[in-house]
């Protein structure tokens, strides 16, 4: 079993659930922010440490919810603070870049880490779409062919142009070009929609917020299946899941300090989240067909107040001491089939000094129990 | 003295064209023409005279001329004319009766992107800029496409009523075998591509089943002053998949050859 440790940098102090969209920024301290970047940046060094295969950043818009806009910045630095762990972007939204410049910084990212990315291609979130102002009805689109667009950029021998429905550029050629050839590429596998699509793109299947274990592996079953009729066979690493993690001494600890850390975060993170998603829905976009099959019928579920253990049964979150995590990691395992697991640990307003103690019981407890998984 | 026979399914709808004959040697030969203004050679696909949407968009504010290919179209072949450099050499003479001695533009699309090579390495002094679409002989190093019929379109449903009767796409394809195609690789052609120093631009569709990409990839690298560009979402005809994308690019570059690389709101 491969590990990834997951940052997104969230915004730790927000007064109380924010009540209009966009999050306003006046409660952003800028001086507080540089403790928290370097905080957050020196947790994914740290990861190295701790024997996680890889680290993860992510990207977010104008909300306390993440606060890595662009995550290549986050992995550039981690490219040279690092020495052997992947880096995986995870990622930049397609739709929403420059397909070309994102092949350019992933590009750039492989060579200056010496061919340790893994490359997101990722679609984004409704609110996102708000953000930076584009039709979530052309989401797709826009993704499949952003897509191709970025591995020609890296695979092409010869200056070319792209004459695309959304995109054009008369004559490109990157430098540099990537040192893997190409990037492992990973794309959401939310629901059974993408992951057919991250099947037909050979591309590593990541899904998050899981809800429910058995709605999950229907995802990996699609995955599987489409794989096969498009020629070819993953490995069970090509399977990544995700899910919030709390590591403490005890249960009991783990327990109160998740329990507040999920609260700020449902309550306070996610309420953005939630009310650009009404916003989408009410301007006509992201019904059941454009949507597919579940994302906004996920979120509910995601965001209906849960207990802990409901949390762990669903497979949403592993929490507990060292030992509990590692049946809960077992059993998360056998049902899924996953041979790659992305934690992550930065939940809510948890300080960084309790997330590094969790990172440090995994490589000491955790980690020599579910290595060979 | 033959008299060309145009396929039923080439009806004028749309920009109207005109069908014309000239006499070349004993023979009077047809071709297509529409539009005013800058002339504008087209050589069709192995698949016949079709007189596609790019065409029409083309034909809007130029002079665009498509002599039907001898053994195309429903009319004859002409004896000794048995490969692509020959089939040049009567399209030069074609050129210099229709449209006189100076250079111009020329389009060749598979087939006829290989024509149009042969003209423009055999008589470099005709062509001023070049559009190939996806041309067929310079294909180096790439697998031979899989056997059987070949898909030709992304988009099918934007071929109907353009295609030819199954008679005349009969006729079609055997004069397209009498000049020696399918060829993956022309080497009498590629050992004179060093004459082909104009402006070229090489269209490829990002889903052709037909010319493998390393055909773009092999004259992008090997000619001194040739661009390649894909479209998204097309096939092998990318003309017909995609005439307004195409219609774009290939505009920008007859009009301002190397210089359409920079960006001009006038194009996009």
């Amino acid at each position: 079993m491969k590990f990834g440790f997951f940052n997104l940098m969230p915004w730790p102090h927000y007064p109380e659930p924010p009540k209009v969209y966009p999050t306003p920024n006046r409660d952003y301290d800028p001086l507080v922010g540089r403790e928290l970047y370097n905080g957050y940046i020196d947790l994914l060094v740290h990861a190295e440490t701790c024997g996680f295969d890889w680290v993860a950043c992510n990207e977010h818009h104008f909300s306390p919810y993440g606060t890595m806009a662009n995550c290549n910045l986050i992995g550039s630095i981690l490219a040279r603070e690092t020495k052997t762990i992947g880096l995986a972007m995870v990622g930049n939204l397609l739709p929403l870049s420059n397909p070309v410049r994102v092949a350019e910084e992933y590009a750039m990212i492989d060579v200056i880490s010496g061919g340790r990315l893994i490359a997101g291609f990722m679609r984004g979130v409704p609110h996102e779409y708000i953000a930076y102002n584009s039709p979530p009805s052309e989401s797709r689109r826009r993704q499949k062919e952003a897509a191709e667009l970025v591995q020609r950029c890296w695979s092409e021998p010869e200056p070319f142009g792209w004459e695309g429905e959304f995109y054009q550029f008369r004559s490109i050629s990157i430098w540099p070009r990537p040192i893997q050839s190409p990037p492992p590429i990973l794309m959401s596998a939310s629901n059974v929609e993408s992951a057919a699509i991250a099947a037909e793109s050979r591309a590593i299947m990541g899904m998050g917020l899981i809800h429910n274990l058995d709605v999950a592996r229907a995802n990996v079953d699609t995955y599987y299946r489409v794989a096969e009729e498009s020629g070819w066979a993953p490995t069970p690493e090509h399977i990544l899941m995700g899910a919030s993690t709390c590591i403490c001494e005890t249960d009991a600890e783990a327990r109160e300090v998740f329990a507040k850390a999920l609260d700020y975060f449902h309550d306070t993170l996610m309420k953005p989240t939630y009310d650009a998603l009404k916003l989408v829905a009410r301007a006509g976009f992201f019904n059941k067909q454009e949507a597919g099959s579940s994302y906004d019928n996920r979120l509910d579920k995601v965001a209906s107040k849960k207990t802990i253990d409901e949390m762990i049964e669903a497979g949403s979150i592993f929490c507990g001491s060292p030992k509990s995590v590692v049946s809960q990691i077992t059993r998360f395992k056998e049902k899924l089939g996953c041979g790659a697991i992305n934690l992550s640990m930065q939940i809510g307003n948890l300080p960084v000094e309790t997330v590094r103690r969790g990172m440090d019981l995994f490589r000491e407890e955790v980690l020599p129990q579910v290595k060979a998984l | 003295m033959t008299q060309t026979t145009l396929e039923p399914g080439l009806k004028e709808t749309g920009m109207a064209y005109q069908t014309h004959t000239v006499a070349l040697g004993a023979r009077e030969f047809g071709y297509l023409a529409a539009g005013e203004g800058e002339p504008l050679l087209v050589l069709h696909t192995s698949g016949g005279p079709l007189w596609t949407p790019l065409l029409e968009m083309l034909a809007a504010t130029r002079r665009v001329v498509m002599p039907i290919l001898p053994g195309f179209g429903g009319s004859d072949l002409v004896e000794g004319l048995a490969d692509p450099a020959a089939l040049a050499g009567w399209v030069a003479q074609f050129k210099a009766a229709v449209l006189g001695g100076e250079a111009l533009d020329v389009f060749g699309g598979s087939f006829g992107g290989q024509v149009a090579l042969h003209l423009a390495a055999d008589h470099p002094g005709l062509v001023r800029d070049l559009v190939l679409e996806a041309p067929s002989g310079v294909a180096v190093g790439a697998a031979p496409p899989p056997p059987g019929k070949p898909v030709l379109f992304a988009h099918p449903e934007k071929a109907e009523g353009l295609m030819p009767s199954p008679e005349i796409a009969a006729t079609n394809s055997a004069a397209f075998r009498a000049y020696g195609g399918p060829a993956l690789v022309d080497e009498g052609l590629l050992a004179k591509l060093d004459a082909v120093t104009m402006p070229v631009l090489v269209i490829q569709g990002t889903c052709d089943a037909v010319t493998p990409v390393q055909a773009a990839r092999y004259l992008a690298g090997a000619l001194p002053n040739c661009k390649m560009t894909y479209v998204y979402d097309a096939g092998h005809g990318v003309q017909v998949d995609q005439a307004e994308a195409m219609f774009k690019v290939v505009r920008h570059f007859l009009d301002k050859g190397p210089a359409f690389i920079v960006a001009d709101r006038a194009y996009a």
